[in-house]
């Protein structure tokens, strides 16, 4: 898992390139760090090339998502594939995440 | 130009006016202005009944000119057509209701043969589900990793008297095929008390040539209408994987080893019903994994085309040769198709019974990994190659990872101490209508569907995080089983293989 962050203006776009399973929730704590300290501006996590994501990952974006409604900034999932889009689903994450194309 | 003046007299006027007849019995009479009576009713008038009397006041000349009619006169003509009609009409109704009454009459035989036809196949279909319910779960090779199993049966009519079963106890698989002789309810009837006997007889005893004297005792024993069934009866030690059989007059079974296919050199012994004392014995055959024992009865070999040709022993053995590494229920299917094509539309002639035991190569579906999260990145690549060589609906294969992801990194994170190394174990399986699963470890004991799950209708802010793993799993798999077993914690998880579109 390959994560790139970039900025523009007020926008922090973080694009998320591969699986997002239990290895990968492990080792991108630090990565996703910059995401957690910018919580009060916006942030896009951009999911197209993310083909899976497992609990842990889940976990990820849920903690970066608490951060975010706590310093008030707002949050936003690019291009989230049918698969994953099916594990939102299950877990009734569908509607808590603003999900974009 | 002049004037022509026509007098004439009374006298010829009251002829005239009597000589209008427009009916048989009517009359005129001529009647002036002052009443006087010109020309009267005939002396003896021949109206009978009522008359009616038509009246007209004669322009200019102040005469009433009346024309009297009896009523019977009047309507003559028309009582006569209308009988006429009547009698059409009469003679029509006769015709139809004769002939109502015929094809009724007929209808009324027809319906009661109909009844009775109905009912006799209201109870062949109930003879056929019961003997259908006959037939072995499909479940059991789920529960058995080295076991791949399949059967299938085709009654030519709604009852047959083809048999086959396979059920396991004390890790051994005893399995059936036979034939009775004839076809129909007879056949049927047999059948169903030799395989309520091979259920009986081998629950104690595991060794096909006892078993086979056993059976041939009671069927021989009181056999008037002198049928009898061709048997092949075999015992598969799981543990060994050695195959003990014995063959009362059946057809050889097809061994196929490393793809080649070859009939099983087997000695017959005497059919089963003929000789109350026949002695039966047994051979031994040792399967190695990927090995084949295809069983079938003489409904394959048999199997006629429309130029009478018979499918035969060699044909059967051609369609084995291209089994490769096919699952049970794809060799089946082979089969099937093979003797479906072969056939070429003509009808079913005899029942048509398959029965594919496959010893099951599950080293290259077992994979074990240590307790080091990292582990886990080798759990796709496996899941794919599995996929590859079952060509499983590689739809299922997102969700299916994502299910054993979160139960493997439940064992990898909690089962074992911290710093304690161990190990977990998948086991990958496919049966007849599921994926099967299975994930054990000799960590602490611990049943992860008793674990918390997370409340997902609650708002965000009040869920827990955690227990959306276990969630996962109980959503994605059809079915979930946790058992402690001999010092293992043995998580059992299904996916339903649903039909591909």
């Amino acid at each position: 898992m390959d994560i790139t962050i970039t900025e523009e203006g007020n926008t922090i776009n973080a694009v998320f390139d591969g699986r997002l399973d239990t290895v990968a929730a492990q080792q991108i704590t630090e990565t996703v760090e910059p995401l957690l300290q910018n919580a009060g501006r916006t942030i896009i996590l951009d999911c197209e090339k993310m083909p899976f994501i497992s609990s842990s990952g889940l976990r990820i974006f849920l903690k970066i998502r608490k951060e975010v409604e706590a310093k008030g900034g707002n949050m936003q999932l690019r291009k989230v594939c049918p698969e994953v889009r099916q594990v939102f689903k299950m877990t009734k994450l569908e509607d808590v995440f603003d999900i974009i194309e | 130009m002049g004037l022509i003046i026509a007098d004439i007299t009374l006298d010829t006027l009251a002829s005239i006016v009597r000589s209008v007849k427009l009916y048989p019995h009517s009359y005129c009479t001529l009647v002036s202005g002052d009443d006087t009576v010109l020309v009267g009713p005939p002396a003896n008038p021949k109206t009978k009944g009522k008359t009616h009397a038509f009246s007209e006041i004669i322009d200019g000349k102040n005469l009433t000119l009346t024309l009297v009619v009896p009523e019977s006169d009047m309507y003559q003509r028309l009582r006569r057509s209308s009988l006429f009609f009547a009698l059409v009409a009469l003679t029509g109704v006769f015709t139809v209701f004769f002939i109502s009454f015929r094809s009724i009459q007929h209808l009324w035989q027809l319906n009661e043969v109909r009844i009775k036809e109905q009912h006799i196949e209201d109870e062949l279909a109930i003879a056929r589900n019961i003997q259908q319910s006959l037939l072995p779960s499909e479940k059991l090779s789920a529960t058995v990793n080295t076991l791949d199993i399949k059967g299938l049966q085709i009654p030519a009519k709604f009852v047959g008297g083809d048999l086959y079963d396979y059920y396991i106890r004390d890790n051994k698989l005893l399995f059936c095929i036979g034939d009775v002789s004839g076809k129909g309810v007879p056949a049927a009837l047999l059948m169903a008390i030799a395989h309520s006997l091979f259920r009986t007889l081998s629950a104690h005893d595991d060794r096909p040539e006892s078993i086979m004297q056993a059976l041939n005792a009671s069927i021989s024993d009181n056999n008037p209408d002198i049928m009898f069934i061709t048997l092949f009866l075999g015992v598969m030690d799981l543990s060994t994987s050695i195959v003990r059989y014995c063959n009362a007059g059946h057809n050889p079974p097809i061994i196929i080893k490393d793809g080649r296919a070859e009939y099983l050199d087997t000695e017959p012994s005497l059919l089963l019903g003929v000789d109350v004392k026949a002695k039966y014995t047994a051979d031994e055959l040792a399967f190695s994994p990927g090995d084949t024992l295809f069983l079938y009865t003489d409904g394959l070999t048999e199997a006629e085309n429309p130029q009478k040709e018979l499918f035969g022993e060699q044909r059967a053995l051609e369609a084995a040769s291209q089994f490769g590494t096919l699952t049970a229920e794809k060799q089946i299917e082979q089969m099937q198709q093979a003797v479906h094509v072969f056939v070429n539309q003509a009808e079913q002639s005899d029942d048509l019974t398959l029965l594919a035991v496959r010893y099951n190569p599950v080293a290259g579906f077992t994979l074990t990994l240590t307790n080091d999260i990292n582990e886990l990145n080798r759990l796709e690549p496996f899941l794919e190659d599995f996929f590859n060589k079952n060509s499983l609906d590689p739809s299922l294969l997102s969700s299916l990872d994502l299910a054993l992801e979160e139960a493997l990194a439940n064992v990898i994170m909690y089962a074992y101490p911290e710093g304690e190394k161990g190990e977990v174990t998948l086991t990958a399986n496919v049966a007849d209508n599921a994926i099967c699963m299975e994930i054990k470890d000799k960590g602490m004991p611990f049943n992860p569907l008793q674990q918390q799950e997370a409340n997902l209708d609650v708002p965000l802010k009040e869920r827990q995080i955690g227990g959306l793993g276990i969630h996962l799993i109980k959503e994605i798999m059809d079915e979930v089983t946790y058992a402690y077993e001999n010092g293992h914690n043995v998580l059992q998880m299904q996916l339903y293989r649903k039909p591909l579109p």
